[in-house]
């Protein structure tokens, strides 16, 4: 920048001198100003300045200037002029300077892509992440002897990741599949056996020593194995069953095992053993038959399936024959870019299943008061995030009354165990309440939504609004009810499962929690992931985008902002119950409205309408206090981390809008808008009033002169 | 669907798709449609045309539900079914009867590729909830796999294959006009209503559309209500035309009547010796 400038200053000094040199200088001071790239180097600038002045050392009653002119001396100063530099270069550097240094840029940028395609130059990009990663973990724990052992793990992790993509891309799921067990196995044999390796593999923590969990681990590997061999056997039996003669020899192979099954269960050779010499005895010394009931009943089985399927395939042959419908079709639908996997896709794949492993093996190696920051600050809030990306970020609603229904589910859930000064009818344990306080939570959001989301989207921001603040009022003033502001009297317990056998109570140490959470969020985010790809998702993006379009080819747009409303407040109050007796006692604080806007941060920082983003905003922001409080700069408060949330929502509309992980679709609609083509940037949409209360297009009467084929009367 | 009637439209009117009966529409003190009197009938290809501010934009949000006509009514009489007014229906609704449109102004889900705006309008009509979506439920593929064959269906009746996976902001101006065809056509209607379809497009994409347009009467059997100020389109398209003028019907007939009126001719051109409001009084 600074040469261009210097450039501009000395032409502009030859000029002649009609115009005063002080205009001048603005002029090109604005005009330089007026470049995205000049403006984002002094914000960033700007920015580590006052980082340098917030981070500085206090003032002293004698000198209050000292700690301002302290925190701005030179070494440190220029430190953080550094960062902030760096932090420009490479915002720039991934969004272009503007101008023509764009195409060179953006050279740079597909270079490093194509780089990075490349396997040998990824591995040493993990490897960089995974030093990185040490150097990281050992700043934020001083807790020493697992780090080693959580390196090893995410390396690992990355390298199963790499393992998958290279499966994939071999275009072998059956391989892939296989390999995945071999691991499985590997890993539980380690953790079976006692031996140096694994020994050394225990002691930094990679894989724990337990024989349970390795025979586990073992004959699930061996299992899945197993059952992919079984499938094999059937696709090869589908495949020959057609021809005569195959199926001759399946249905002999059929019976076949069907009676050595059989000889093997009456312990034939056990009964005939007793005799020396005989036939028996000697199928029974060489193991061709060994005497055993379970073994012979599943032989049975087996033999039982293959028989009956090709019993089926004759029949269901027959069938079509007299009903004479057409032959077999491939009801696989192939069409280029549609329905093919691309190698994104699996990449996409193979990134989540490595944060999953990272995500179930690091917290065991956590002290106990990270584990519960990790459940309750964190866990509990991915969840919240995923629901309000349904509402803002699929539907493009903006819900600012989120944590009210978060509310409306915890309170349930004291409500049915008792904790509550009124009783219920039947007291149930949390785990049994889940559907009741989704039912309830769901309940709500429909009594709300279905009279606001008939108007346009800011009625409906002002209308959650209220209705969180009315929530928590209600939560602090109705001490009959809910306690008042000490908080729930009774103490709610911790779920508790006792059913078919299955015996379970969730007391003692957080973890189980958090490892129920995280299923729950898995299965939440396959569901989530599935909405969206779904008639549902696109029927979201079509009012999303514009309203009027959609109600023309027969959306019903009022019927799916309330199912997106109804999701996000159900997965709210899902989340209730889990807080709940997490925590034991509720007090009306944990509901102010600041946690909904909170919600709503993690969702636009992390991408609205990308679920990766909602979870990786979540458990980044819900980390940074944490962080802050470890590593505290001068006497940080709880309340402080707005501000710096602030800063960073603020630099974030700068430099990503998009959010961190944006969906396509948004991604691209911020871009269209920006462009001025598309409608919507902001939940709440294109459309104009009129004074009609009705919805326009935006084009709304205005004469087509500048189109061809235009014939109407000529304009005076 | 109706049966294909190439050729001569039915004189009929016993077969009255859309009936309107003395509509008038108000905008405060603006009239934009007054005493408007017209129906439609089944397996015709019916222009509307005039100058700008004539109101016909007004007539067809009257017909989809958008604006609801202080006076008059609108009957629309489905091929199988009762007839129903479509005044005070909500457009979503009137689009499930069998009425679908496209608009002035190209208005596509600019985000989303033109495959997928198609199959929006496919699916509109599907059963698939939210919890069949989320669980990928049997049905859920099965109506997945049928949109996606109707969509490809559609993409090759409006020659828009060879751009399936492009982002529709990304198309040129006369392809997005085809591909909100398709859109609308996706709702499987009785009725399509197109508004300036040939705006923005160039000679050679005007001779497509207007076979396109065809192909829509003939092989869909689709009876179709265009808007059009292009008047070698509406000449080479239209059966029947009808001509809007300060929101009133000034003449209707066959391309070659409406070519020699003098009253239209005077309409577009202006009245030479009266002002504009006497002269519309007196037709
Ligand atoms: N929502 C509205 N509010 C106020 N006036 C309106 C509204 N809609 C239409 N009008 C007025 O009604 C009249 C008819 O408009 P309309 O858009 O129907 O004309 P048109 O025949 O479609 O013209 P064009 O050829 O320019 O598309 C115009 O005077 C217009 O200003
Ligand atoms: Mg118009």
């Amino acid at each position: 920048m600074t040469p261009t400038g210097l450039h501009t200053e000395a032409r502009s000094g030859a000029r002649p001198l009609n115009e005063p040199r002080r205009a001048q200088v603005s002029k090109q001071l604005s005009r330089l100003m007026a470049t995205a790239a000049a403006r984002r180097l002094g914000i960033c600038l700007l920015a580590a300045v006052i980082l340098a002045i917030v981070t500085g050392p206090p003032g002293t009653n004698a000198a209050p200037t000292s700690g301002f002119t302290g925190s701005l001396q030179f070494p440190r100063l220029f430190w953080f002029l550094g960062a902030g530099g760096v932090i420009f270069a490479v915002v720039s550097i991934s969004q272009g300077f503007g101008g023509p240094t764009t195409s060179a840029v953006s050279r740079v940028r597909s270079e490093i892509v194509r780089v990075t395609a490349q396997r040998t130059m990824r591995l040493a990009l993990y490897a960089a992440i995974v030093a990185i990663g040490f150097i990281w973990v050992s700043w934020i724990s001083p807790k020493d002897t697992w780090k080693p052992g959580v390196c090893i793990e995410v390396g690992c992790a990355f390298a199963a990741m790499e393992l998958v993509v290279y499966l994939f891309e071999s275009q072998s799921l059956r391989i892939a599949r296989l390999g995945g067990y071999a691991l499985l196995a590997l890993y539980g044999v380690l953790a079976w056996m006692h031996n140096p390796v694994s020994k050394y593999l225990n002691t930094i923590g990679a894989v724990p020593h337990s024989r349970t969990l390795g025979l586990l681990l073992l004959w699930l590997a061996l299992g899945l194995a197993a059952l992919e061999g079984l499938l094999f056997g059937l696709a090869f039996v589908h495949r020959h069953v057609d021809t005569q003669r195959g199926r001759r020899l399946f249905r002999l192979g059929g019976v076949v095992l069907l009676v050595y099954g059989w000889l093997m269960w009456t312990t034939w050779s056990a009964w005939r053993a007793s005799t020396p010499h005989s036939v028996a005895h000697w199928f029974a010394s060489v193991h061709v038959l060994p005497h055993s009931r379970t073994a012979g009943l599943v032989v049975m089985a087996i033999g039982a399936v293959v028989v009956v399927y090709v019993l089926v395939a004759v029949a269901v042959d027959l069938v079509r024959a007299l009903s004479g419908s057409a032959s077999k079709q491939g009801n696989r639908f192939e069409f280029a870019g549609i329905t093919k996997q691309t190698k994104f896709a699996y990449g996409k794949t193979a990134i989540t299943i490595a944060a999953l492993l990272v995500a179930i093996q690091w917290p065991l190696h956590m002290d106990p008061g990270i584990q519960s920051i990790l459940t309750t600050q964190v866990a509990i809030y991915v969840l919240l995030s995923m629901g309000l990306n349904v509402v803002v970020g699929f539907a493009g609603l903006l819900d600012l009354g989120y944590i009210a229904f978060w509310a409306i589910g915890s309170y349930t859930t004291a409500y049915f165990t008792g904790a509550l000064p009124i009783q219920p009818p039947f007291i149930l344990n949390p785990f049994w309440i889940i559907p009741f306080a989704i039912v309830a939570a769901m309940l709500t959001g429909v009594l709300i939504g279905t009279p606001t989301l008939r108007l346009r989207g800011d009625y409906l921001a002002i209308v959650t609004l209220g209705f969180g603040e009315i929530i928590e009022i209600v939560a602090n003033n109705l001490h009959g009810v809910t306690g008042g502001p000490a908080g729930t009297p009774g103490v709610i317990p911790q779920f508790s499962v006792h059913l078919l056998g299955v015996n379970y109570g969730w007391t003692g140490t957080v973890l189980p929690y958090y490892y129920l959470i995280l299923g729950v969020a898995v299965v939440f985010m396959v569901g989530f992931s599935f909405l969206e790809q779904s008639r549902v998702g696109r029927s979201w993006t079509a009012i999303r985008e514009d309203e009027v379009a959609a109600d023309s080819v027969g959306i019903n747009s009022l019927k799916y902002k309330v199912m997106a409303f109804a999701i996000g407040a159900s997965t709210s109050g899902f989340a209730g119950v889990f807080f709940a007796s997490q925590v034991q006692s509720l007090v009306p604080n944990d509901f102010i409205v600041q946690t909904s806007i909170l919600v709503l941060v993690f969702v636009i920082f992390g991408g609205m309408g990308s679920i990766a983003g909602a979870v990786i905003g979540a458990s980044l922001i819900q980390w940074l206090p944490q962080y802050l409080q470890v590593h505290s700069f001068q006497d940080y408060q709880f309340q402080d981390e707005f501000i710096y949330l602030g800063a960073l929502l603020v630099l974030m509309m700068i430099f990503r809008p998009q959010g961190i992980v944006p969906s396509r679709r948004r991604r691209r609609e911020i871009l269209l808008t920006e462009e001025g083509v598309g409608h919507s940037e902001s939940p709440g949409g294109p459309v104009r009033s009129t004074s009609m209360g009705e919805t326009l297009p935006s084009s709304y009467g205005r004469l087509s002169l500048d189109e061809p084929g235009y014939i109407g009367p000529e304009t005076e | 669907m109706t049966d294909a009637t190439p050729g001569i439209a039915p004189a009929t009117t016993d077969d009255v798709v859309f009936s309107v009966q003395h509509v008038t529409l108000r905008f405060g003190g603006v009239t934009s449609l007054s005493d408007v009197s017209l129906s439609l009938n089944r397996g015709e290809i019916l222009s509307i045309i005039g100058p700008n501010g004539a109101g016909k934009t007004s007539l067809f949000n009257c017909l989809t539900g958008v604006y609801t006509p202080q006076e008059g009514s609108i009957i629309f009489t489905p091929e199988h079914g009762h007839a129903v007014s479509v005044v005070g229906r909500k457009p979503y609704k009137v689009n499930r009867l069998g009425v679908a449109r496209t608009f002035q102004t190209s208005r596509m889900f600019s985000a989303l590729t033109t495959f997928e705006n198609v199959k929006i309008g496919v699916e509109s009509k599907q059963h698939t909830g939210a919890i069949g979506a989320m669980l990928r439920l049997p049905r859920t593929r099965r109506e997945e796999h049928e949109s996606d064959l109707k969509t490809l269906e559609l993409l090759k009746f409006v020659g828009l294959t060879k751009r399936a996976n492009e982002i529709s902001s990304s198309l040129p101006y006369g392809d997005r006009r085809r591909l909100e065809i398709a859109r609308a056509l996706g709702t499987n209607p009785e009725v399509l209503l197109l508004d300036e379809p040939a705006a923005g497009t160039n000679p050679a994409e005007k001779v497509e559309l207007a076979e396109l347009i065809r192909n829509v009467r003939t092989q869909l059997g689709v009876t179709v209500l265009l808007i059009e100020h292009d008047m070698k389109l509406v000449m080479s398209v239209a059966e029947r035309i009808i001509v809007l003028n300060f929101g009133q019907v000034i003449a209707q007939g066959s391309p070659a009547e409406i070519q020699r009126n003098t009253v239209v001719i005077n309409a577009y051109l202006g009245a030479p010796d009266s002002d504009e409001d006497n002269g519309t009084e007196a037709l």
